[in-house]
Parts: C-alpha cells; sequence; structure tokens
C-alpha cells in the first residue's frame, strides 16, 4: 500500500514533467532543427519501397501461413494485446538498487506484475510493481531477470540472466553442451512460462564457451534493445487462458454459408474439409480415409461432445470491428470473448 | 500568510527534487530540504518531510520497506551526531554531513542488497555515492538561499 501510494504520487509528479519536456523536444524537431530533413525524407522514401516490394511478397506468405495455423489448429504466436506507456524516470531514487524503469502506465491500465514488457525490437522486461497509473519494471539487464529463451536457428533451449557487471552482458544458462548454437544468433522467448509470447527477439549470442568441468556451455549474449535510450515501450497483456481445443476456430468458409455447423468444436478429430479449403496433407503411416461430411464427423465423438460443456461461438465478423483486411479475416483468433447470450450453432 | 507560502516553497522544492532525481539515477535530491529543515529545528515540519519523503523513495525504489526509514533515520542521526562538534548551519557542517551520507548511502544500499541476496554493481554504487555526497551541498546552497527568511525566524 506504502509503495503503490508513493510510486503514484512520483508518477503524478512526473508524468506532467515528462509530457512537456516530450511536447518542447517535439515542437523544436518539427519546427526548428529541419537540418538534414530532405535526405532524411529521400532516404526513408528509399526504405519505404523496399518495404513495400517485401511486404508484397510476404502478404502471400502470410496468408498460407495462416491457412495452415487454422488447419492445424496452432495458436498465433502473437496473440497478446498490447498497449503503449512512456518512460517516466529510470532507477529513481535512492532504493533504486535494481536495475529498473518507471512508465506511466499501471493496473488500472491492465499492467500486472509479471507483464511482460517489449519494444517493436524485443523483449525490455517485465513489470516488477504497480500502482494505479504507474509500474517499475525490470530490465532483463537486471541480475534477478530470468527468461526461458531458444536460439532462432539451432533451436537450443537456454535460460536467459541478466549480468551484474558494467557492461550490458546476459548470460544463457543451462545450454547443452553438444548444443549447436553459435556467435551472431538470435535468442528469442520460449514462450513456455505463459506469460511470454514465444518469438520475441531478446538477445544475440556474442559468445560461446565450452564448459571444461561443468556439463553446460557458457553462453554471453547482449540484449537486442538499447536499454540506455528507452523512451516508449508496451506492455503485452494476458491472452486468454482457455485451452485452445475447447475454444471454436472460426472458419474462413463458414463466415461465407453461416448455415453449416462447426465439426471443430468439442472434437478431437481433425477437421473435415469443406468447399474451398484445401486438404490436410497425409499423416505418415495411416491409411488415408474418404472424407466425411461434418454430420457424420460430429456423429462419430457424441460422448465426448456431452462430457464437455457447449462452448459459445465467436460473434460473425460483421459485427466485430477487428478484420479490416483479408488477412485480418483469415486469422483465427482464440481468445476472443463472444458476447453473452450467444451459443454455437448445434451439429446436425 | 506564512505558512502558505512556506507550504507553496516545500511543494516547489519536492516538485523540483524529483525532476533532479529523473535525471540522475540511484541519487536522493529530496535528502538537502530534510536537512534544511533540521536545521531549522522545526519538529513537526521535520516529521511530516520525513513521512513523505519515505513514502515517496520508498514507493519509487525497487528494495524492500524499510530502507527508506533507515536512510533518512540515519541522515538524523548524523545530523545531531555533527551538531555536537560543528555550527549547523555553516557550510563546512553540510560538506562534512554530505560525505558522511554518501558514505552511508553506499553501507545501506550494500547492507540492504546482502540482507535480500540481491547481487550488486559495486563501481555504479560507489559512483552513485560520490554524486550523492556531491549533490547534496549544492542543493542544500540553492535551498538555503531561496528559502523565505521568514522560515528560519522560525
Amino acid at each position: 500500500m506504502t509503495e503503490r501510494t508513493g510510486l503514484e504520487i512520483v508518477s503524478s509528479i512526473l508524468s506532467p514533467v515528462v509530457w512537456v519536456k516530450v511536447q518542447c523536444i517535439g515542437a523544436w524537431n518539427k519546427y526548428v532543427a529541419l537540418v538534414d530533413v530532405a535526405n532524411e525524407n529521400n532516404r526513408l522514401r528509399e526504405e519505404l519501397r523496399r518495404a513495400h516490394a517485401k511486404n508484397t511478397l510476404s502478404v502471400e506468405e502470410r496468408a498460407e501461413l495462416d491457412r495452415l495455423r487454422a488447419l492445424l489448429r496452432l495458436e498465433p504466436l502473437y496473440d497478446h494485446p498490447a498497449f503503449a506507456a512512456r518512460v517516466i524516470a529510470k532507477r529513481f531514487g535512492p532504493q533504486a538498487a535494481l536495475k529498473t524503469f518507471t512508465v506511466n502506465k499501471g493496473y488500472l491500465d491492465g499492467a500486472i506484475v509479471g507483464t511482460p514488457v517489449v519494444t517493436q525490437s524485443g523483449v525490455v522486461g517485465r513489470v516488477l510493481r504497480t500502482a494505479p497509473h504507474a509500474s517499475t519494471i525490470l530490465m532483463v539487464t537486471d541480475p534477478g531477470f530470468r527468461l526461458a529463451v531458444i536460439s532462432q536457428k539451432s533451436r537450443t533451449p537456454g535460460i536467459l540472466i541478466g549480468s551484474a557487471g558494467p557492461d550490458r552482458r546476459l548470460e544463457v544458462a543451462y545450454v547443452a553442451q553438444n548444443a549447436d548454437i553459435s556467435i551472431g544468433e538470435t535468442l528469442i522467448t520460449a514462450g513456455v512460462d505463459g506469460s511470454c509470447p514465444k518469438g520475441i527477439p531478446v538477445g544475440v549470442v556474442t559468445m560461446v564457451t565450452p564448459g571444461n568441468e561443468i556439463l553446460f556451455q557458457q553462453v554471453h549474449a547482449q540484449p537486442v534493445v538499447n536499454l540506455e535510450v528507452l523512451e516508449e515501450v508496451l506492455l503485452l497483456q494476458q491472452a486468454g487462458s482457455a485451452p485452445p481445443l475447447l475454444e471454436r476456430l472460426p472458419n474462413p468458409v463458414e463466415q461465407d454459408h453461416p448455415m453449416l455447423p462447426n465439426p471443430q468444436e468439442g472434437s478431437l478429430q481433425p477437421p473435415v474439409n469443406l468447399p474451398g479449403t484445401p486438404a490436410p496433407p497425409p499423416v505418415p503411416g495411416e491409411i488415408p480415409q474418404a472424407p466425411e461430411n461434418a454430420a457424420a464427423s460430429a456423429a462419430t465423438v457424441p460422448e465426448v461432445r456431452a462430457s464437455r460443456p457447449t462452448q459459445p461461438a465467436s460473434p460473425p465478423s460483421s459485427s466485430g470491428a477487428r478484420p479490416s483486411s483479408r488477412i485480418d479475416a483469415l486469422q483465427p483468433s482464440f481468445t476472443q470473448v463472444p458476447p453473452p447470450g450467444t451459443r454455437a450453432p448445434a451439429a446436425r | 500568510m506564512k505558512t502558505p507560502v512556506l507550504i507553496l516553497w516545500w511543494a516547489i522544492y519536492i516538485v523540483g527534487a524529483l525532476i533532479v532525481q529523473q535525471n540522475l539515477p540511484g541519487v536522493d535530491a529530496l535528502v538537502p530540504g530534510f536537512l534544511l529543515s533540521l536545521q531549522e529545528r522545526k519538529n513537526w515540519q521535520s516529521f511530516w518531510l520525513f513521512c513523505a519523503f519515505v513514502l515517496i523513495q520508498e514507493g519509487a525504489g525497487s528494495l524492500t520497506f524499510g530502507s527508506a526509514v533507515l536512510w533518512y533515520g540515519g541522515q538524523i542521526c548524523l545530523f545531531r551526531l555533527s551538531q555536537r562538534f560543528f555550527m549547523a548551519e555553516n557550510v563546512i557542517f553540510v560538506l562534512i554531513l554530505s560525505a558522511g551520507l554518501g558514505a552511508y548511502h553506499f553501507f545501506l544500499t550494500w547492507l540492504m542488497c546482502a540482507v535480500a541476496n540481491l547481487p550488486l554493481e559495486y563501481s555504479l554504487l560507489i559512483r552513485e555515492s560520490v554524486i550523492q555526497a556531491a549533490v547534496i551541498p549544492a542543493i542544500w546552497e540553492l535551498a538555503y538561499f531561496t528559502r523565505p527568511r521568514a522560515a528560519f525566524s522560525g
């Protein structure tokens, strides 16, 4: 209580100060310091052109990925809603022995203890303490910070630990001796702790030394985010905790055929082919079976359906505000909360 | 008329000190104000400032509760001890007390981290302790000369 009150007082005093500072710097940069703006503008236009070209190529791959995820019922990697916060102080006061900083969003805004904090480059830290409108964030470089990571290429797992040294070094513990991890490899979040989603960059491996007398390799890394110049961060909220199998998968084809039954509801069977959807690849060693209709598929698992509570159907895409493009419309949402009172259509 | 001016002065001082703290990580800029209040020998004012400063530093810090109480409590003890040997309003007194508080900052942070089993970056702590010792006389000087004269008359 005392800590929350103190943090709230500090936030209420420093937030207007930071706001004024940002406005002054913004006004200076926008209206006064305009040297080299034309060169920068040309450079950014060129970057934008290249990004457009890259994006055009990746749109089709993205659509394919979404289709395959829907087919395999895989959760999307980034299914955590995020909200932005402004950094108002770093290691504030004489009691700031840990490597922390303070942001202007608290538990009334959705920040809870353990909430992952990221930037567009990667992981920054985790919420350590919250007040109504302010939070203290523990940085990845603090020696008390722990995070499960895997390397991006060799998929080597390990535990990332901050370092007490003056350099911005990170250590990766419990890396097996025979692991094929190499210098320059990016470390990403493993997503096994349930709070931090999988696949967010954390650091880059800078040193790999075989452990002579221990069972593990000594691996050092550098954070991908420059923690010295943090101004704004994103706080990732927790996604819905319901098991994906019990939630209803929105099928893009079904949106065109609203009267079709939902074969996936309460069923552990593979999804039934609907008109217009590609056939699932055959499982090695399994005899392919003739496709059945949805009603027959649903009838094969009555006991499963009876043992599970009926899940409410997700609202149709026309009522939601989300799908703004074809990709958004295709993307499955496992955590979408249906409006109260709606129920899934019964299987025929 | 005197009290609202003093309250306004303290409000401005606290906001200014928090801005200084924002730009000097790990340093306490509220301490010189508390020292000034002790020099004025106003016990009630010092009591309220003690409570407010402890609340602010405990909330903003990351150590377990009690370290800010020890920090400001230690300042009171150092002040009472030094007062026996020097004139409390003297600049030399402030300089010596600042050096003592810088050393106390190092000791207290080391102690609290050892108790809580937290790893400590000694080079950073030494640097911050030196800055703490240097910042106190500067802020105290500024606060002393901007303080309304009525405050010293009691």
